[in-house]
């Protein structure tokens, strides 16, 4: 199982993100662009094998880089939101997964709308009901797909593994601690501990396709984007 | 260790309001004991069912199991003046 990659610490090496951040806001042209050619075809390849199209990518990114800036109708840039909690590609990369789920969570709604001929003459389509503006990063679809998916696959897990799981990586209890308790060798300890996390990773990506076939999310992307959520939605330091 | 498990944990706590701010409340006395019968590897093989069942509904308890845990530790004892 792969621990999530580490980033440098936030006091030191995020400082260059804040200062490129507050550039471009600021209407430097030129750390913009430098930017964009930095971020641009990682964020279009991140968002292609999550899923979308590679219109839907371009046209996605589009917007996202002029709210980064310039921010929407009554919305400030949205990079104002970024604090320097953790690297700046990792803040856009999950802002843009949380964006393409909103996407498609509206292409499916829009095919679900009930047309005049369905519902009688008299009756319009509901187009108002649509959101007319991309979700913002409090924005629930995606944190709230991941949550259900996640409670539900540590839900599946066997209370002996449930609790190996919450002794040794929580609560810092040494495995052969743990051997001593259930009376098992230190190794059952290690394999329990291994089936478990397989187990939760396994089925939570089943229950993130079972709501949202599209979304093409590996297990290691989904830790992430747990990891980034406070950073996400976190407070200035 | 594996970090991805507390980053999952932190994550549901973050995203559950019924947990966030919640004062873990602590075991009564008779639960402390099988707590450290547990620890110690003192437990039948139904009373540590019993105790990772009631682990797993009230996860907050494990930290009371993890501390009965390292009391046993040699290090943790009081050194002798």
């Amino acid at each position: 199982m792969g621990a999530v990659p580490s980033e440098p610490s936030a006091s030191t090496s995020y400082e260059e993100d804040l200062r490129t951040v507050s550039a471009c806001i600021n209407g430097d042209n030129r750390a913009l662009e430098a930017l964009q050619g930095r971020f641009q075809k990682r964020l279009m390849g991140q968002l292609i094998s999550r899923g979308a199209t590679e219109t839907e990518a371009h046209d996605l990114l589009a917007d996202l880089w002029a709210e980064c800036i310039v921010g929407r109708q009554d919305r400030p840039p949205l990079f104002e939101k970024y604090h320097g909690k953790c690297g700046l590609y990792t803040w856009m990369v999950t802002v843009a997964t949380h964006r393409l789920v909103d996407l498609k969570r509206r292409q499916k709604f829009q095919g679900d709308l009930p047309t005049p001929r369905d519902a009688g003459d008299d009756v319009a389509p509901d187009f108002d009901r649509l959101p007319s503006a991309a979700a913002s990063p409090q924005d629930p679809g995606l944190r709230e797909l991941m949550t259900a998916a996640l409670r539900k696959a540590m839900a599946q897990v066997d209370s002996e593994a449930f609790l190996l799981l919450h002794l040794v990586y929580l609560h810092g209890v040494m495995q052969r601690e743990a051997a001593r308790m259930f009376g098992w060798h230190e190794s059952k300890v290690s394999r329990t501990l291994d089936a478990a996390m397989e187990t939760i990773a396994t089925r939570t990506i089943r229950e993130i396709k079972a709501v949202d076939p599209w979304l093409e999310i590996s297990w290691q992307d989904f830790v992430e984007l747990c990891s980034t959520t406070d950073a996400l939605l976190g407070k200035p330091r | 260790m594996d970090t991805s498990f507390s980053v999952l944990v932190r994550f549901l706590q973050q995203s559950s309001d019924e947990v966030q701010g919640r004062e873990a409340v602590a075991p009564d006395m008779e639960m402390m004991q099988r707590f450290e019968a547990f620890a110690r590897g003192g437990c039948s093989d139904s009373e540590r069912s019993s105790l990772c069942q009631i682990i797993k509904d009230s996860p907050q308890w494990a930290s009371f199991l993890a501390e009965s845990v390292k009391r046993l530790r040699p290090d943790t004892s009081i050194p002798v003046a």
